[in-house]
């Protein structure tokens, strides 16, 4: 390319400065003020990268975010499917091609483009249907192929943060409605935000040679915004683009940081009083053959490269058009020096204005003519056109590098769509423009469908005043309106969808996901005639670009072969982000060791000093087992279950949830709230307690003690303590409506240390209890109140490891003292790990494990507790779970017929070896461990009518952890260890 | 993400609170409700397209239970009141 892109002047670029950046490896240069996709263009670089499916070379199509080609990565293993269009230029700046292998020059899958007839549209769902079993192999090819850009293989290095804000009126696009929205409003008093995707305030101002005022629009627009941001009560935000709008006028912003500059993104929740969406409108191409080459370009990003950068998209150019804005194109290239070549333009006539200044200029005008096709290679070489009414075969040719295309604009409905707005088809402007509000919303120019700037810098004056006026400010009448011109800015149009004798495999509707006419003509034709199908059956608008520039024209292609009007077909529905937003935004700060509080327990740092391995229990962070020097986690178990078994284990239990039931009716409302009947239930003893759900299943189960008449103490599983103060408190507030009782939870006030073993008692006397009854004689199921190791506690006879043992709460800040105690003489801790195993010894049940939510405590063995007449939480619906039980699962112990094979949580039971399919599995195993006392595997586990099977055998079946024999395994009842509980007596 | 009026603690975000049940789900008086009763209301809801009353807990809160009265498709507001007994007005 021998003659310079660059204009000799104008635009807002700063032609003193020098950029230098890379692209694919080559080194060019830019200037202040470019875009990457302006700087391309100003290289001559006319590929930028290739298409999605058929691999076809593509270039920059757009000038702002509905860009669908321009995609490419930032930075070596960095941020795919960037658009070069809103990307401001830095020094060093580093960009890569996409969708090309091993180059973009010479791609090894564009063969598929010469494919194309085979590769129609439900391809997939066609071709690879057929063998069944080849699946496996077209996968990997079509992996391989498919997609738009690669993700980073290095973990994101980018900083984000998540920021909350309110204001009284939010206005949404920078463009002249809404700097002019923004003005009334902030004159008015109002808190006002204004937010714009662009680094440049101004909108269309840059892009266009307007003036107002007797200034230049983007002048106007830089004085405007100067003196917004000079007011304390305006915030303006560039490069933040609001992409959501939900209920309750709340809007999510996302705002990148200054170019250049290593801030962090920052994603912002935005509740505004009103909000003003002056978004503006996205202009759309037309669909005839060739229509995707690099060179053909939307009519308006033209001449905005011209207008802003100074960038000559190309040297001869021909315009083609059914609207008036267009006509614009050809004056501002021509006036920069390319060579228009012609104006074509489908209708008869176009304003007299701007006809007269292409007149002017010496351009030819070629009305009533369409254009057939485009042609070239790595760039455009020529268009054809023809008389729209002439016959179809005869077509002159037009020799040129740059086709600008403008079939109309779409306003920027998608945040008004989102937010709940109505929409309707406006034949005027061959547009879908916005109907009723839904929410406390304002609409100010192209947005509406009023295209003119005049239009736009009235309606943003009169919605500013009114939603500050709504948001409790009086407003002064709106100044006078400024004087301005724009010629050609009335946006009727002459609807042209598609050309019509273009039918060609390359006349493309969605640039992005290589949708063609053709495609979508197919799928109406196999009966994919609903919008929301047609999208999905072609990917219609699917892409990262969500069809800015291309739904619309599908739409008209799917009435127009249904003979229907556009307007009763209907949008797609539009959806959050209105562009991408990057995972690491939404996920903000919330990551890593951030994702969620750490609950620790008051006893933490005693457990770390004993280089304790933690485990995650809910929320909270607990010891799972203290290995010691040179210890595997088997031996470390195995040891502290001996412990317990043998000797005297300790082990914190202060993250069991406790709670304190208090007032003249606590012993009524226990009665509701449990199972078991507990109004028998002495002062001074516990009782095993079972919480259900209404439909019967069980809840949660924990002790209840009672500490006099009407004081109780709960304690409930570790991990449902908060729903359980729900559940009390909503059954408290809407079931037992009147009666008085107070519910508090007491779980961090206390911690709690179990002392479990033969020897427990010889520790706790060596500790020094004080109590009454001498601990040693305090009757399993017991409370007492005394000291421990010179501190208050609560002493509570009750056993989870199936050993003599003893629950003591102590204040939490005094429970290291009572921990170091017990260990100076003896005690040795133990760890979740160990807990779990002597459980399973016992067969008590875990929460999660056995009590899964599907199972009520029949299944599980408690038939004795249930049967209370009084009315209890679960009665009804235990009943009518029982009333037809017929084959339950129902808890039993397993025993494989080999006691060194370990049977696992979740593995399957079967009837017979080696039986698969649906339907086999008669039960699973939930939950399982060796047991170093038994010297074995055992396991609990759920089966069919299990109770009723004892002695019988069963398979287990563990194929998805690779086990390839089925385990025989007896059944028996669920408690390997002291059956008849002598250990737990005095 | 709803904004919520919660009438103790003033105009709060939708995470604040928890969602319970429609009140059609709710006991008439749970006291004294009979088996059939208690399956209707647990099993057999409705749920028509519009507004409904609504069990929330503010949770992240005062802890109020509230009663809101919210059209289950545009998420529109109506009303927000304690849920009964008078109990939560004293939280």
């Amino acid at each position: 390319m021998t003659r310079r892109r660059r204009t000799g002047s104008g635009g807002q670029v700063d032609r003193r400065g020098a950029i230098s950046f890379c692209f694919d490896k080559r080194r060019y240069q830019g200037l202040p003020g470019d875009t990457l996709a302006s700087a391309l263009l100003a290289n001559g670089v006319t590929v930028v990268g290739r298409s999605v499916k058929y691999h076809r070379r593509r270039g920059i199509f757009s000038i702002g975010s509905e860009e669908p080609n321009a995609l490419v990565r930032i930075g070596n293993d960095g941020q795919p499917n960037t658009r070069a269009t809103m990307v401001p230029l830095i020094d060093g700046l580093e960009a890569w091609s996409q969708n090309r292998w091993p180059t973009l020059g010479f791609d090894v899958f564009a063969m598929l483009g010469a494919l194309a007839p085979l590769l129609s549209t439900g391809f997939y769902y066609k071709t690879f249907m057929w063998p069944r079993r080849a699946w496996k192999a077209y996968e990997h090819v079509i992996r391989k192929v498919a997609g738009l850009g690669e993700p980073p293989v290095r973990a994101d290095p980018d900083a984000y943060e998540h920021a909350f804000g309110h204001c009284d009126v939010m206005v949404v696009g920078c463009g002249p409605a809404g700097l002019s929205a923004a003005r009334v409003a902030a004159d008015a008093g109002a808190d006002v935000w204004l937010v714009d995707e662009s680094p440049w305030a101004g909108g269309w101002l840059n892009r266009e040679r307007a003036t107002i005022d007797s200034r230049t629009g983007s002048e106007w627009a830089a004085a405007e915004i100067a003196y917004l941001e000079s007011l304390a009560n305006v915030r303006v935000l560039l490069q933040t683009t609001a992409f959501g709008y939900y209920d309750h006028n709340l809007v999510a912003l996302a705002q990148l940081p200054a170019a250049g500059s290593a801030g962090r993104q920052r994603l912002w929740r935005v509740r505004a009083s009103r909000v003003i969406l002056a978004t503006g409108a996205i202009e759309r191409p037309c669909v005839f053959a060739g229509n995707d080459l690099p060179g053909v370009m939307l009519a308006g990003a033209a001449r905005a490269y011209v207008n802003q950068f100074g960038v000559r998209a190309g040297h001869r150019a021909v315009v083609f058009t059914n609207n008036d804005s267009a006509y614009r194109t050809a004056m501002d290239l021509h006036d920069a020096g390319v060579t228009v070549v012609a104006v074509v333009d489908c209708r008869t006539a176009a304003d007299p204005g701007v006809e007269e200044e292409i007149r002017q200029r010496k351009i030819p005008i070629l009305k009533e003519h369409v254009l057939v096709c485009a042609a070239g290679g790595s760039r455009l070489r020529h268009v054809r056109v023809r008389p729209a009414a002439g016959p179809a075969g005869r077509s002159s040719r037009l020799k040129c590098d740059l086709l600008a295309v403008s079939a109309g604009w779409s306003p920027a409905i998608h945040l008004h769509a989102q937010s709940g707005g109505a929409s309707t088809y406006d034949e005027a402007t061959a547009s879908v423009i916005p109907a009723d509000n839904r929410q406390a919303t304002h609409l100010a120019g192209a947005v509406c469908g009023r295209f003119g700037l005049a239009h736009c810098l009235d309606d943003g004056a009169r919605a500013g005043a009114a939603a500050a006026a709504k948001a409790g400010f009086s407003c002064q009448p709106p100044r006078a309106v400024a004087r301005s011109r724009l010629p050609g800015d009335a946006g009727e149009v002459a609807p042209l969808w598609a050309v019509p004798d273009s039918a060609s495999g390359t006349a493309f509707v969605d640039l992005q996901n290589d949708v063609t006419g053709g495609d979508v003509e197919q799928a109406c034709l196999e009966g994919y005639e609903s919008v929301e199908h047609l999208k999905r059956y072609t990917t219609l608008g699917m892409g990262t670009d969500q069809g800015k520039t291309s739904n619309i024209n599908g739409l008209a292609i799917l009435a127009g072969r249904r003979g229907r009007p556009i307007a009763s077909i209907g949008t797609t529905t539009f959806r959050p982000p209105y562009t991408p937003v990057t995972m690491g935004a939404v996920a903000g700060p919330e990551v890593r060791e951030r994702l969620e509080p750490v609950r620790r327990s008051p006893l933490h740092d005693v457990h770390a000093e004993l280089a304790a391995e933690f485990d995650h229990n809910g929320l909270w962070l607990r010891p799972a087992y203290y290995p010691a020097a040179g210890e595997s986690m088997r031996d470390a178990v195995e040891r502290e279950t001996r412990t317990v078994r043998t000797d005297c284990g300790i082990i914190d239990v202060s993250t069991l949830g406790k709670f304190e039931v208090q007032g003249p009716d606590a012993a009524r409302f226990m009665e509701r709230v449990y199972v078991n009947r507990l109004t028998r239930l002495a002062s001074g003893r516990s009782r095993y307690g079972l919480m259900l759900r209404e439909d019967g299943m069980i809840f949660d189960d924990g002790t209840v003690t009672r500490l006099d008449e009407s004081r109780y103490f709960l304690t409930t599983s570790t991990s449902h303590a908060a729903h359980v103060h729900e559940q009390l408190d909503y059954f408290l507030e809407i079931c037992c409506a009147g009666m008085e009782v107070a519910v508090t939870c007491v779980t961090e006030y206390w911690a709690a240390i179990a002392v479990a073993g033969p020897r427990a008692p010889a520790v706790l006397q060596a500790v020094g209890v004080d109590c009454s009854p001498r601990i040693e004689q305090l009757p399993f199921m017991a409370v007492t109140t005394g000291t421990v190791a010179g501190i208050p506690a609560r002493l509570l006879r009750i056993s989870f490891s199936g050993e003599w043992a003893c629950e003591i709460y102590v204040p939490a800040r005094q429970s290291t003292h009572v921990w170091n105690e017990l260990r100076r003489h003896g005690a040795l801790p133990y760890g979740l790990e160990a807990m779990d195993t002597l459980r399973i010894e016992k067969g008590f049940i875990g929460v999660g494990a056995e009590a899964n939510g599907r199972t009520t405590p029949i299944d599980l063995g408690f038939a004795r507790m249930t049967g209370k007449t009084e009315r209890h939480i679960g009665q009804y619906g235990l009943q009518r779970v029982h009333r037809n039980a017929g084959n339950r699962l129902e808890l039993v112990g397993l025993l494989a017929d080999d006691p060194g094979a370990a049977m696992n949580q979740g593995a399957q039971l079967l009837a017979t070896q080696g039986q698969r399919g649906f339907g086999s599995s008669i039960g699973h195993v939930s939950s399982a461990a060796y047991s170093p006392t038994l010297g074995r595997h055992v396991a609990l586990a759920l089966l069919a009518g299990g109770r009723s099977r004892t002695g019988d055998s069963v398979y287990v079946a563990d194929p998805l952890r690779g086990s390839k024999r089925d385990l025989r395994a007896s059944v028996c009842a669920p408690c390997f260890y002291d059956p008849d509980g002598t250990r737990l007596q005095p | 993400m709803h904004l919520i009026e919660c009438p103790w603690c003033g105009p709060r975000a939708q995470v604040e609170f928890t969602y319970h049940c429609d009140s059609e789900g709710l006991p008439r008086d749970w006291e004294s409700e009979h088996e059939t009763e208690l399956h209707e209301r647990m099993l057999n809801r409705t749920n028509a397209i519009g507004f409904h009353v609504e069990l929330w807990n503010h949770a992240g809160g005062c802890g109020s239970w509230l009663l809101i009265d919210r059209h289950n498709r545009t998420h529109d507001i109506r009303s927000v009141a304690y849920a009964c007994n008078g109990r939560s007005g004293g939280k």
